[in-house]
């Protein structure tokens, strides 16, 4: 499952936020996407999953253009949501949440409620626990679920570590590595450059509403000069 | 205290009637605008076509076939007017509260007029079906049974609405919805599919209402406002989005209309919106509300 982007510009009102975006994620990938708050980078995933209209660009999936659909619709062409701040609906409990989820019955197919449970096991003990009272390591694991279930070719993941304790990023590692392990394609956005190291096969580096960089992850590691001019860290 | 509740217990059974009325008609109401953040001022309307399709079909007399027939032909109504009112305000969605009031208003308008047109200014009666259209003894108090039937099929309303949005998947769709509209889209589901299916049953309801209110309120221009604005400081009150906030926002509006009228008739409408400044202090989201319209 390849994604493309090229060219794609997007924002908010009259305020453009995407300034011309070119990336791809090749099939089976984990890329990790790094970049400073504000950057553009939950803005360049929900153009993406058709939550915000692109003004211009494209968006293909393995060559079907997406740029321009509905979220339902890109959702049905195999794309799945891990979102910023989890957006776990919180009057629903976690067994509801699973339900909805797999209402479709899943593009793939391959994920279903009891292999979840079996990937996941502390959403099985929460299991009537409404979205509102898990922690916010079982909230990540609900979201995950409630992607997972939708049967996607692709996941795109918004900060999974945002707001957790490093035992928890370290089991949400565990579990991308056993997505990757299993062939599903990943854009993950981090700011965690502990958690992209560990899983990113290909790190991109957003600037001001386009991509500044792109290289390997042992690359990037090996190159902290630059990492520390387009993040202001390491 | 006793002695006063014995001297309002009339007064109270009025209050939980006009309280099941309203519920019946501010739910729908509050699931379309707490879900789509669609504000539907054609609610009123609904209830004022419903009143009148009461009246055609019961014709001055008492009688439950023709009853029954104005109910089935309201409910009809009030699907493909819902469905209707869905298509028409989904360009308009997240387009701001302005331009959907404007849009709904105006259809509101053209409804009532037509009505106007139709049947005159003159204030038609619905009459309530044999058993029901008279007065019986309760506790001593003669009341009209019509009301304490009313009650009855409020109550019933209510529980399965509450069943149904709290304990099926379809409910948990709408509760979803409600609280995060593009995650539920996100998962691959239509919102405008769920959106006219709520607009759909909230306006077979809203219709449905103006039937069941008919044996007590009647029909007559004007109608459509005063219910509209009941139901908007109910939903106010309990909060959008909410049956559980519909539901006792409707009991506290019967209550205050009923009692307050009752011992205060100077300022019964000071009350209602006495009620609604004291909400809205103490809680500015309703008693339920999970969140306020956006834009
Ligand atoms: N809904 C919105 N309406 C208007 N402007 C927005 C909206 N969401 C984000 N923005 C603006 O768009 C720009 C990019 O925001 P975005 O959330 O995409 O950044 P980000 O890289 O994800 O940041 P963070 O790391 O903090 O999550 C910011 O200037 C932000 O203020
Ligand atoms: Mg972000």
């Amino acid at each position: 499952m390849t994604l493309q982007i090229s060219g794609l510009t997007s924002g908010y009102g009259r305020s453009s936020v995407l300034q011309g975006v070119d990336l791809d994620v090749p099939d089976g990938r984990v890329l990790g996407l790094l970049g400073r708050n504000g950057v553009g980078k939950t803005t360049l995933i929900h153009t993406v999953m058709g939550l915000v209209r692109p003004t211009g660009g494209s968006i293909t999936l393995d060559g079907e253009e997406l740029a321009g659909r509905r979220s339902d619709q890109v959702a049905r062409a195999g794309l799945a949501l891990v979102p910023q701040g989890r957006r776990i609906w919180p009057n629903l409990d976690v067994t509801e949440h699973l339900d909805l989820a797999s209402r479709r019955g899943g593009g793939a197919g391959i994920w279903t409620v009891p292999k979840i449970l079996e990937l996941l096991p502390r959403l099985g003990e929460r299991r009537n626990h409404l979205g509102g009272q898990l922690s916010g390591g079982e909230q990540q694991m609900l979201a995950i679920a409630r992607a997972l279930l939708t049967g996607p070719r692709m996941l795109l993941m918004d900060e999974p570590s945002d707001g957790l304790a490093p035992t928890i990023v370290d089991q949400i590692g565990g579990v991308i590595g056993t997505l990757k392990e299993q062939g599903v394609t990943v854009l993950l956005v981090e700011q965690d450059l502990h958690l992209a190291f560990l899983v990113a096969d290909k790190i991109a580096v957003m600037v001001k509403g386009q991509i500044a960089h792109r290289c390997s992850t042992a690359d990037f590691r090996a190159d902290e000069p630059t990492a520390r001019r387009l993040l202001g860290v390491a | 205290m006793t002695e006063w509740f014995a001297d309002n217990f009339v007064s109270i059974l009025n209050g939980l009637a006009i309280g099941s009325l309203l519920f019946i008609l501010a739910v729908g109401l509050s699931l379309v605008f707490g879900m789509m953040d669609v504000l539907n001022l054609g609610h009123g309307a609904l209830y004022l076509i419903g009143a009148y399709v009461g009246y055609q079909f019961t014709g001055g007399v008492s009688s439950w076939g023709g009853f029954l027939t104005a109910l089935g032909v309201a409910a009809a109504f009030g699907l493909v007017a819902g469905l209707i009112l869905s298509v028409a305000t989904e360009p308009l969605v997240g387009r701001g509260h302005l331009d959907q009031a404007l849009l709904t208003l105006g259809v509101a308008l053209v409804v009532a007029e037509v009505i106007s047109i139709i049947f005159g200014d003159d204030v038609q009666n619905v009459v309530a079906p044999p058993g029901l259209n008279e007065s019986i003894q309760v506790f001593g108090n003669t009341y009209p049974a019509y009301r304490l039937a009313l009650i009855g099929v409020g109550a019933v309303l209510a529980v399965a609405v509450w069943l149904v949005i709290e304990k099926t998947s379809l409910g948990a769709l709408i509760r979803a919805s409600v609280s995060d509209r593009e995650m539920v889209s996100a998962v691959g589901v239509d919102n405008r599919k769920v959106k006219a299916g709520v607009f759909a049953f909230g306006s077979m309801l809203a219709a449905l209402a103006g039937v069941l209110g008919g044996p007590v309120y009647g029909a007559r221009t004007g109608l459509d406002e005063t219910v509209l604005l009941l139901a908007l400081v109910v939903i106010v009150i309990g909060g959008l989005g909410s049956v559980r906030g519909a539901l006792i926002g409707s009991l506290v509006i019967g209550q205050v209309e009923s009692l307050g009228r009752a011992n205060f008739p100077d300022f019964a409408s000071f009350m209602l919106f006495g009620a609604l400044a004291l909400v809205l202090i103490v809680r500015p989201r309703g008693l339920f509300g999970s969140k306020v319209g956006a834009g």
